[in-house]
């Protein structure tokens, strides 16, 4: 999950509900988190410095978005890495071709 | 909007977080979001009671918010960043207060400003507390003694005032407009000005009158913006 944050957050700055919508939507509603857990993970993200907040007004409302850092952006890579590897060995094996 | 359930929710997810500003800060958040969720079941044609418990469904289990929420809110941070604070407010304020008290403008003698070459002061200090206000200024009658001139042997009433202002524009050390001081008989006597000092907001002053003995008690009579303001000033008995 941390890594679909992280996707969100490096193409714009986001706050948890749009976040949430967000991934819903894209994935045909497959993702379909409890929306309260995803702030543990804002703060947890927040706390190791992989992204930081700041709130902004907009349309009368104070929102708290996050935004990615650099350090964020170099977990980002590594944890899609990782995942390429991991998905192209599981399709290699679904699929019978050696990898 | 009916939110008992929401509010119900919000209170059992951020109750963990022991750190108060944290806690105000992540209820706030997760207020915002569990109220747009609200308003979204709402648009979406539910009455407010299901919109209320949708709401809360969407937002999964609170005890396994709070608990989540807790681990990584932990009070210790929140109050060693709270003391963290203190000590850095603490240390600019004693840099500040060391930087003033080695200014040259500020003299932090506190003991009576008699000039030793001029006068001789005889007998103790007598402590006084009359004070009168003279437009942004306060001014107090701190303290007086007997004291003598060396060089004429004039027997003369020495009266230390104190001159406070909160306002930071203004010079502490208002200088005492036509001073003049009558005793309990009637007599009137000229007042003369001699040292000063500065302090923070303070000022001190020097009077004296050569003073004829035998008077009870006498007012000093100060000129100030709003016409004459008065300071009773006790005398001791057989003295002055």
């Amino acid at each position: 999950m941390d890594m679909l944050i992280l996707h969100l957050l490096a193409e714009r700055d986001m706050y948890g509900y749009e976040m949430v919508t967000e991934l819903a939507s894209r994935s045909s509603e497959v993702f379909q988190l409890k929306e309260g857990t995803l702030y543990p993970l804002l703060h947890r993200l927040e706390k190791e410095g992989s992204v930081s907040a700041y709130e902004e007004k907009k349309e009368g409302r104070v929102r708290r978005y996050y935004r990615l850092t650099r350090k964020g952006g170099e977990k980002l890579r590594e944890r899609t890495e990782a995942w390429e590897t991991y998905s192209g060995a599981v399709n290699a094996v679904l699929c019978g071709t050696p990898g | 909007m009916n939110t008992n359930r929401s509010m119900a929710w919000l209170r059992e997810a951020v109750g963990g977080i022991k750190y108060p500003p944290d806690r105000r800060k992540v209820e706030k958040e997760l207020y915002t979001h569990i109220m747009q969720r609200n308003r979204d079941f709402l648009e979406a044609g539910c009455t407010e009671r299901d919109a209320d418990e949708k709401a809360c469904e969407a937002m999964g289990d609170p005890v396994e918010v709070r608990r989540d929420l807790a681990a990584i809110h932990r009070p210790f941070w929140g109050y060693a960043a709270f003391i963290l604070r203190i000590l850095v407010i603490g240390v600019f304020l004693w840099a500040l207060i060391s930087a003033l008290r080695s200014s040259p403008r500020i003299v932090y003698d506190l003991g009576p400003l008699v000039d030793e070459n001029r006068f001789t002061v005889s007998g103790e200090w007598r402590s006084q507390d009359s004070r009168i206000r003279c437009g942004d200024y306060t001014i107090r009658l701190k303290q007086t003694a007997y004291g003598k001139e060396k060089e004429t042997g004039e027997s003369c009433l020495l009266l230390e005032l104190r001159t406070f202002t909160a306002d930071p524009f203004l010079d502490p050390l208002w200088f005492i407009y036509q001073p003049v001081l009558e005793d309990s008989r009637g007599l009137v006597y000229p007042v003369e000005q001699s040292n000063s000092r500065n302090l923070v907001f303070t000022g001190r002053r020097l009077l004296f009158v050569y003073l004829q003995p035998g008077a009870d008690w006498a007012v000093l009579t100060i000129q100030g913006p709003d016409g004459p303001e008065r300071l009773t000033i006790r005398l001791e008995e057989g003295r002055a």
